[in-house]
């Protein structure tokens, strides 16, 4: 009988076994990742980069300059060596917590991570809260602007935890044929350094090098830039009769695009945006393959939220002398449709950050406003941080070379939470206040 | 060498100059400008000036169009049989001392010599720059020979000129492996000895006619050679570095720590109007602690090579002749050249795919390949012309590594030396 048993027990273990197998056989394979997952911002990442410590020491040292360094990237399972990083940022810039551009294809032109070429590991030296950047593309995003993907990382150089960043996706041809289905027009990054003389769209001769390679650095196209349409489209900000504004500008730049571009920096308090405090800073202009027609692409937010709730709308617009307004904008802002256009971007972006609801974040305009602003439940903006702020918050405390406090840390986020509170119902009443 | 130090070379042969009695100063003119003091001083005053007219057919770069490559003068002379000295300066934007030594030579097979000079190696880097048979020098001598460095040596030649030997200790590593920051290799020894293994033949007294006069007369000019120079370069991207003739960087240093050792080989033979080279050679830089994680990196390898050969088409007599002639000397003096050569950086190891950083352990071989198609025109004994079209093409080994067309570049020399 015993024998039985053990006959009966040895049998069904087996038909056990069989079936496990059977069931993990027919188990679809992990998919793939992708770039999605490495810029999922629902999770925190960690990112993991080996390099000789001779040459982060010297990275550290030698952090205004731009000089690449070999390492391995590592992020989940994957490990994609003959990397490239080096220091990046203007007033970012830092020996301590460096910023970092990771470049996967300079060693090897061909070699891509998840079909990136490259990333940006940004260091938010500038902001206690870690979060401006990442809130404010979002925001970007959701008002259906291209603008680069963003997730917090816990950053490990050597196995030695060396901050909180956040993964900016790069501006680059990656990201044009995602986001326009080409890749091969002309893009430039607008090109600010802390030296440099405010610039807001002067007409400053016919002659192309007073725009290009300086403000407007060409990322693509670099031996042959043809900085021509550009410097056009200058002449023509300066002196198309006001009648024809629209028509003319038209053939140099996506003007809807650029207005709501600018509502949403103005939403968001940006003080180092198109309607700087410095001139413009902050943006990439792409010109779409065989046209002369561009678009901007926003880039760096974190001075975004620095000009507090009380920011004017209509702040280096109508509220400075004319020497130091933006000539384009303040010429575009006097149609009529494109002014009623950038108010209207302004209540849009109140109503999104103040839903309660998700799913009226998707079709704003039927929304009750009230209903976000008043009463116990939390807007979409208050959410966001406060969701992000969970995420990072361990990663933050524990960051060994961020320049400011954790009570500085956890103030700031405060004041920001107050910002998300308090921000719509102020831009909504400046919206409702401004004649159209 | 520094200004300082060129400055009191030569302010010592203006004093040795100034000490001889004037009457006894003799001033003199064949090749070149000569004072001669006494019967033991003699001053020879040197000049070169060399014109490049360029044109590439690679992306459009600045040097096309027409450019002074060099410009030098200087001042070469004996005092007494023993000592001789020669001082040499770059003009222009690249001002610098070239040469500037002293050579004691109380024997032929005993000389000393002392100050800046090239460090011996390299046959092709060792040939004047008047006498190259091309514009260019190889790329093998023009990336991987050290050139010049301050140091002392000594030289001679023995059994006749059967043997030569060349022993030297220098500051530190010649002025091709100095760049940039790029500090080369420390204090480097270098020894080069070469053998003519015919040339102590006794000529037969009955020959049997002038063709084989001819033929025993050209082995007896085979001259072999072997060189080597040893440092220690400091840690740090401080490689060699690789560029094509337009000076466009097709391999960049990578890390290196620890001893550079050169090697080479080389052969010059001159049979009747022919002229024939070939020369071989391999830097190899110790990269110790130079990985990611700081291990020890397999060596890089930079190797070079080439051979070439010249025709003068009026025979070997007639451009001695054009060489010597103070009139214009026709087409006595016309040659032609070609040349074949190979410039490759790399290193071995299976642990990883041939990768293309500065850490790697595994450098992705890098190989350049040129050939070279001359006229070399000796006008007289004091000017040259030389026109080269160059082709050169890059073969890249690094995984999905670009496919590199051929480049061209036509370059025509215009040379003026006494």
């Amino acid at each position: 009988m015993r024998y039985q048993l053990r006959i009966a027990a040895f049998v069904g273990l087996m038909a056990l076994a069989s079936a496990a197998a059977g069931r993990a056989q027919d188990a679809p394979p992990p998919s793939p990742l992708t770039a999605g997952d490495f810029f999922d911002d629902q999770v925190l990442h960690t990112i993991r980069l080996i390099i000789n410590p001779r040459d982060w020491q010297e990275l550290k040292a030698n952090f205004q300059l731009n000089t690449y360094y070999p390492c391995h990237f590592i992020w989940r399972n994957q490990v994609v060596r003959n990397v490239a990083i080096r220091s990046r940022g203007t007033g970012s810039r830092s020996g301590t917590k460096p910023g970092l551009r990771v470049d996967f294809n300079l060693f090897d032109e061909y070699q891509q991570f998840l079909g990136l070429k490259s990333v940006v590991l940004r260091n938010n030296v500038q902001d206690p809260t870690n979060l401006h950047e990442r809130i404010g593309m979002q925001l970007f995003t959701k008002l259906g602007l291209p603008a680069p993907r963003e997730a917090h990382t816990r950053v490990y150089v050597n196995d030695e935890y060396v901050g909180l960043y956040s993964i900016v996706e790069s501006i680059d041809k990656v990201f044009l044929a995602t986001r326009y289905g080409q890749e091969n027009g002309y893009l430039y990054e607008y090109d600010y350094d802390v030296d440099d003389q405010p610039y807001r769209f002067e007409y400053k001769g016919p002659e192309t090098s007073l725009y290009s390679p300086k403000p407007f650095k060409p990322v693509t196209h670099e031996i042959d830039p043809n900085p021509r349409p550009l410097a056009e489209m200058i002449r023509a900000i300066k002196e198309t009769p006001r009648p024809e504004f629209v028509n003319v500008m038209s053939r140099y730049l996506d003007l809807r695009q650029l207005v709501i571009h600018t509502a949403i920096e103005s939403f968001l308090s940006e003080i180092d945006g198109v309607l700087g405090e410095w001139g413009m800073n902050n943006y990439y202009l792409y010109r779409f393959e065989g046209t002369t027609v561009s678009t901007l692409i926003p880039w760096d937010k974190s001075e975004a939220f620095k000009g507090g709730v009380t920011r004017n709308i209509w702040r280096n617009i109508d509220d400075v002398p004319s020497w130091l307004q933006n000539v384009l904008m303040t010429r575009t802002l006097l149609v009529p449709e494109l002014r009623g256009l950038y108010l209207d971007a302004l209540q849009r972006c109140a109503e999104i950050a103040a839903a309660t609801d998700e799913a009226v974040d998707h079709d704003i305009m039927d929304a009750d406003p009230s209903g976000g602003l008043v009463g116990e439940r939390v807007g979409w903006l208050e959410r966001e941080i406060r969701r992000a702020y969970e995420q990072i918050r361990e990663a933050a405390l524990e960051d060994p070379a961020k320049p400011y406090s954790n009570e500085e840390f956890e103030e700031d986020v405060q004041r920001l939470i107050e910002f998300a509170r308090e921000r719509s119902a102020f831009v909504l009443n400046e919206v409702e206040r401004s004649p159209r | 060498m520094t200004m300082k130090g060129g400055v009191i070379a030569t302010a010592v042969l203006a004093v040795l100059a100034a000490g001889s009695p004037s009457s006894a100063q003799v001033l003199s003119f064949d090749e070149r400008p000569t004072v001669k003091f006494g019967k033991s001083v003699r001053l020879d005053v040197t000049a070169r000036v060399q014109g490049d007219a360029l044109e590439r057919s690679a992306e459009p770069v600045s040097d096309d169009g027409f450019d002074l490559a060099r410009r030098r003068i200087g001042v070469k002379g004996a005092v007494t049989p023993y000592v001789e000295f020669e001082v040499e300066r770059e003009l222009g934007a690249a001002e610098t001392w070239r040469d500037v030594f002293v050579n004691v030579r109380p024997l032929r097979a005993f000389q000393l010599r002392a100050g800046q000079f090239k460090m011996p190696f390299s046959l092709d880097q060792l040939t004047s720059a008047t006498n190259l048979d091309f514009v260019y020098r190889s790329r093998a001598a023009d990336m991987l020979a050290p050139g010049r460095s301050q140091g002392v040596a000594v030289h001679g030649r023995l059994v006749g000129r059967m043997f030569g030997y060349d022993v030297g200790l220098f500051r530190r590593d010649g002025e091709s492996a100095r760049f940039g920051t790029n500090p080369g290799a420390g204090q480097t020894g270098a020894a080069r000895l070469t053998v003519r293994p015919f040339d102590g033949r006794r000529a037969r007294p009955a020959g049997p006619g002038p063709t084989e006069t001819k033929r025993r007369s050209s082995i007896r000019d085979v001259e072999f050679g072997i060189n080597a120079t040893s440092g220690e370069v400091a840690e740090g991207r401080y490689s060699l570095r690789g560029r094509l003739t337009s000076r466009n960087t097709f391999f960049a240093p990578v890390f290196v720590n620890g001893r550079r050792l050169r090697v080479g080989g080389d052969v010059d033979w001159q049979p009747g109007p022919f002229g024939i080279r070939a020369e071989i050679m391999r830097v190899e830089d110790q990269r110790i602690d130079q990985g990611l994680r700081g291990e020890t990196l397999a060596p890089l390898r930079s190797d070079g090579w080439y051979i070439s050969g010249t025709w003068a088409v009026a025979g070997r007599r007639a451009m001695k002749l054009a060489e010597a002639s103070r009139a214009p000397a026709g087409f006595k003096g016309l040659e032609l050249a070609s040349r074949i050569e190979g410039l490759a950086f790399g290193s071995f190891a299976e642990s990883e795919p041939a990768l293309r950083n500065p850490r790697a352990d595994h450098l992705a071989r890098i190989d350049e390949q040129a050939w070279t198609f001359g006229v070399n025109w000796t006008l007289n004994r004091w000017a040259r012309l030389q026109f080269n079209a160059i082709r050169e093409q890059l073969h890249d080994a690094a995984n999905g590594a670009p496919v590199h067309a051929a480049s061209w570049t036509r370059v025509v020399r215009v040379q003026f030396a006494m």
